[in-house]
């Protein structure tokens, strides 16, 4: 398998968005996710989560609760907020666009 | 919703950081946790498993520090640490940072009590409604804040025909009448106005009434307004105290009124009686001199009612000699109350002004400085990567932990002062003025301190902080501590000069008040101040009704005084200097008419005097005779004149045995001169005008006087025994304000020395300022050529060679510093010409020894540090970066 993925900047947050969408989680399971949900192509800096989470955090896209993780620990649990899920739904409308776009490009004709 | 939120983690993290800090460990915690499982369960020991954890996280602090910076206090932490590092930096440099906040803090101190006095009596309004149409009516030819107003009959003229006033309304001394009944009998300060004078004011009552208008008319109950202050600490706040009778010099006064504490009036009175406008008064019969003020109707310009005022005054004076003759002058209330002070005053913000100038270019010059030393600093730190506005922003940062500690002490060192000056202002600080203002500190001061301090913050700390912040970094990198661009030089050389030069100023400006100030000190008075004790006494018109029955007692008084052991010399007049009592004059167009010579003063002072009253005062008689036993109420009436009077008026020829026409309420025959004694000198300036003496047992119609007592006992002994001497005639005296000639003499010099305190003050910061910025200047340019000094002098150059380099080098900076300096005070002076005093604007002696005095501190400023750079050994110099 090659190098993990490098996420395009600004994705990052919609992965995020989009993983905690169904359910409220802590940042390993966001990250478990994520390559899970990809098949494994996609896998994130087991760091650069963190500063992400926050950041959305701070812009309110995301709201914080500390709570019981699987293993009976205390965890952090993020969840998406109503600004936060208007924003997934821009930022998904953005990306479909823009995918399409590139796919246009690069697929062979 | 997300604003808010926002705003809560935002406090969050501020407020509560340790939590928020936990919170993170914990949450990065669990997932390195996680982690190490997973690498166990793929079969890692535990510590391989570990090690593996933190090496996939790129390591734990760094994303802390990410998830931090998320937070948006990046600024305030970097502003932390801007502030921790310049702390550092000023330790690191002691004499630097204490020089430039000593600088600003003297700077800011000073000035801002300084600007407090002049706030209090310059800037603040007075409480007056609508002041622009509030006048004070005056007659030219006196200086106008003394000038005599007008005699009753005018008044009564202008309050009948003007019609370009709204109101008027005029006031007039009562003297001190003896209060009994409540406590010892004491004085109280009196006045009398007319019925208008305290709506004139925007005095409003606090309990009753004010004067009703039939209450001016002669033979009613006579009635009072007290003040809140005399309400409160001698009738101890009677509530029912509308009503009450006062006990005043034996006679009944009902109070009708009490003014509110808010009433703010110009002049200084405990109880108000009405101005009683007899007929006699109208008839011009009576001289009775008040001041009057006015009230224009709106849309009238003042020109327009001096004109109609002084139409009136011509129309109506006709005919009754011994009036003012003066031109009608109406001045704003407000400009007559501060006119005295008003331009000291404005020299002193002008001084204030140019010393916190003083103490801003010091500061930039030193700013400047130490940052050219620390630009290979900087470049350092552009070089890993430091931003050019966070360049700035650091060296903002600076100059902010300075300007705010200099701020503070400065605020400190300005309330001190303000005390201090508050201890030492004199009771008549700015004469009638003390009465409606107060010196303290208040928020628009504060605004002014602050924002000085700011904007010097600004000043000196942006201007270096741009300079500095695109250094050439290559260079200086290479260069080692840049040894100045030639721009930088110049520009420090500029503040410099500039410095110097606005301390030159505000020396000379100093110099030449201080200087006339103390020529004024030793002007001849015209008399012998020393050992002379004087106090005031007044003989109630009840009980000593008559002219001759006060001239009896007053002989009877002077001869028993004469007893007590000790005294040399006992007399009496009206008109002692200082004593602020009676002031008559008169208009001396009929002696134009009569002897065909002009006075230079349109009226002339007339006093009263007893027998011996000139060799009690030491005025030297110079012709004919003293007033003696036969000047009696039936014998013919005499005069004495003044030197300067009889020069004026008998150019040629012998005054004595000429007579002089009277004003009706003084004499309806004229008065024979019998004498010619010295002019004396009276008030601030000094001018000695002239002067009429008459005696006493021929006219005397208002009961006060002031005993003159020649001795060389002090009052401490004297006094008691000049009691009891007067007691034993008419217990029922008081003795009044006994002072010291000398005394009343320092006190009528006290408001010029407190100015003068204030200007001195500032000179001397100025000075300081001046002296420490030519000596930060030039040390810091030793300092950057010591490396050169110690190449000179391993190359032989003798340390005074070195020692002459520098110093010719800043002493030819300073001496251009001296010379703009002297240009610029001479083109100053001008303005202050006016409060000058025997000494002309560019009195040679000052200038020359300012100069000198300036050439002399920018040598040594230059001498000491250029000393010390060559006791650096040699080697020890060329080592040095």
């Amino acid at each position: 398998m090659s190098k993990p993925t490098d996420l395009v900047q600004g994705t990052l947050d919609l992965l995020i968005l989009r993983v905690i969408a169904l359910e409220p989680m802590h940042g390993w399971a966001i990250g478990q996710r994520i390559k899970q949900m990809s098949g494994d192509v996609l896998q994130v800096g087991q760091g650069s989560l963190y500063p992400a989470l926050h950041k959305l955090e701070q812009q309110g896209w995301i709201a914080a609760e500390w709570g019981e993780s699987e293993n009976n620990r205390r965890a952090k649990f993020y969840s998406l907020t109503r600004a936060g899920r208007k924003a997934l739904e821009k930022e998904a409308a953005q990306w479909e666009r823009l995918s399409a776009a590139i796919s246009l490009i690069v697929k062979p004709t | 919703m997300r604003a808010l939120q926002t705003l809560r983690l935002r406090l969050r993290s501020l407020f509560r950081r340790q939590r928020v800090e936990s919170e993170l460990d914990e949450e990065l915690r669990y997932h390195v946790e996680r982690l190490i499982e997973e690498n166990v369960v793929r079969g890692m020991s535990a510590d391989e498993a570990r090690h593996a954890a933190l090496r996939e996280m790129g390591g734990l602090e760094q994303r802390k520090e990410e998830c931090r910076d998320t937070r948006g206090w990046g600024w305030l932490e970097d502003l932390t640490w801007d502030v921790r590092f310049a702390v550092r930096t000023f330790r690191k440099s002691p004499v630097f940072a204490i020089t430039v906040i000593a600088s600003l803090a003297l700077g800011i101190g000073v000035t801002t009590a300084v600007f407090s006095a002049v706030n209090a009596m310059l800037l603040r309004r007075l409480p007056y409604p609508d002041p622009d149409r509030l006048m004070w009516v005056a007659h030219e030819g006196r200086r106008l804040n003394n000038s005599t107003a007008a005699y009753g009959m005018q008044f009564d003229d202008w309050r009948r025909h003007a019609r370009t006033l709204e109101d008027i309304a005029a006031t007039a001394g009562a003297g001190a009448p003896i209060l009994r009944g409540v406590g010892d009998p004491v004085h109280v300060g009196a006045r009398r106005v007319s019925p208008t004078f305290f709506s004139m004011l925007g005095a409003p009552m606090l309990l009753g009434r004010g004067f009703l208008p039939e209450e001016e008319q002669p033979g009613r109950e006579p009635v009072a307004v007290i003040s809140h202050q005399f309400w409160q600490q001698r009738l101890g706040g009677d509530p029912h105290v509308v009503g009450r009778l006062l006990r005043l010099d034996d006679r009944d006064v009902r109070v009708v009124g009490v003014l509110a504490p808010s009433a703010r009036i110009f002049v200084r009175g405990a109880v108000w009686l009405p101005l009683i406008i007899d007929p006699a008064t109208v008839r011009g019969e009576r001289q009775d001199w008040m001041d009057v003020l006015a009230r224009l109707k709106p849309g009238v310009a003042r020109e327009t009612a001096e004109a109609e005022l002084q139409t009136i005054k011509n129309r109506h004076a006709a005919g009754s000699a011994g009036i003012l003759d003066g031109r009608v002058r109406l001045t704003r209330l407000e400009d007559f109350l501060v006119s005295d002070s008003r331009r000291l005053l404005l020299v002193l913000q002008g001084a204030v002004s140019l010393t916190l100038l003083i103490a801003c270019v010091n500061v930039a010059n030193l700013l400047l400085a130490h940052g050219t030393t620390r630009q290979r600093e900087r470049a350092v730190l552009a070089a890993l990567g430091a931003g050019r506005s966070r360049l700035v922003r650091q060296m903002l940062a600076e100059s902010l932990v300075l300007a705010s500690v200099a701020g503070g002490l400065g605020l400190l060192l300005a309330l001190g002062l303000v005390r201090l000056s508050m201890a030492l202002r004199p009771p008549s600080l700015f004469g009638t003025l003390a009465n409606v203002a107060t010196v303290d500190l208040d928020p628009s001061v504060l605004a002014f301190t602050t924002s000085a301090s700011l904007l010097s913050a600004l000043l000196f700390g942006f201007a270096p902080a741009l300079r500095f912040s695109r250094p050439d970094l290559a260079r200086s990198l290479k260069d080692g501590g840049g040894r100045g661009a030639s721009s930088r030089h110049r520009t420090r050389s500029v503040f410099l000069v500039v410095q110097v030069a606005l301390a030159m100023v505000l020396l000379v400006g100093a110099g030449l008040l201080v200087r006339s100030f103390v020529t004024l000190l030793h002007v001849e008075t015209g008399y012998q101040p020393n050992s002379l004790l004087t106090f005031q006494l007044a003989l109630p018109k009840a009980r000593y009704p008559e002219h001759v029955d006060r001239a009896r007692f007053q002989q009877q008084l002077l001869d028993t005084l004469r007893t007590v052991a000790g005294v040399e010399r006992v007399a009496a007049a009206t008109n002692v200097p200082f004593t602020g009592a009676g002031d008559l004059f008169f208009g001396t167009q009929t002696l134009k008419s009569r002897y065909g010579t002009d006075l230079n003063s349109p009226n002339v002072r007339v006093g009263l005097s007893s027998p011996g009253y000139f060799q009690a005062m030491g005025i030297a008689l110079r012709q004919g005779r003293d007033f003696g036993e036969q000047d009696t109420s039936g014998a013919p009436p005499v005069v004495i004149v003044t030197e300067s009077f009889a020069r004026q008026v008998f150019p040629r020829g012998d005054p004595l045995g000429k007579t002089l026409p009277m004003p009706k309420f003084i004499s309806k025959e004229p008065a024979t001169i019998v004498g010619v004694v010295d002019d004396i000198a009276r008030e601030a300036h000094r001018e000695r005008k002239p002067e009429l003496y008459l005696p006493f047992q021929q006219q005397w119609n208002e009961p006060g006087m002031t005993v003159v007592v020649r001795s060389a006992q002090g009052p401490a002994v004297l006094l008691p025994s000049l009691r009891r001497h007067l007691h034993s005639l008419d217990d029922r005296l008081v003795v009044e304000n006994p002072m010291t000639m000398n005394a009343r003499l320092a006190h009528s010099m006290g408001p010029r020395r407190f100015v003068l305190a204030m200007l001195g003050l500032l000179a001397a910061v100025a000075v300081v300022l001046a002296a420490g910025g030519v000596y930060g200047t030039i040390a810091y340019v030793v300092a950057q050529r010591t490396h050169e000094v110690g190449i000179r002098q391993a190359l032989g150059a003798r340390s005074s060679d070195v020692v002459r380099l520098f110093v010719g080098q800043g002493l030819r900076l300073g001496l251009g510093g001296v010379a703009l300096g002297l240009i610029a005070a001479i083109a100053l002076s001008r303005v202050i010409a006016t409060l000058l005093f025997a000494i002309t604007p560019t009195d040679p002696l000052t200038f020359a020894s300012v100069a000198v005095l300036f050439t002399g501190l920018v040598w040594v400023s230059c001498w000491l540090p250029a000393r010390r750079a060559t006791r650096v050994p040699p080697v020890v110099a060329l080592r040095q970066e």
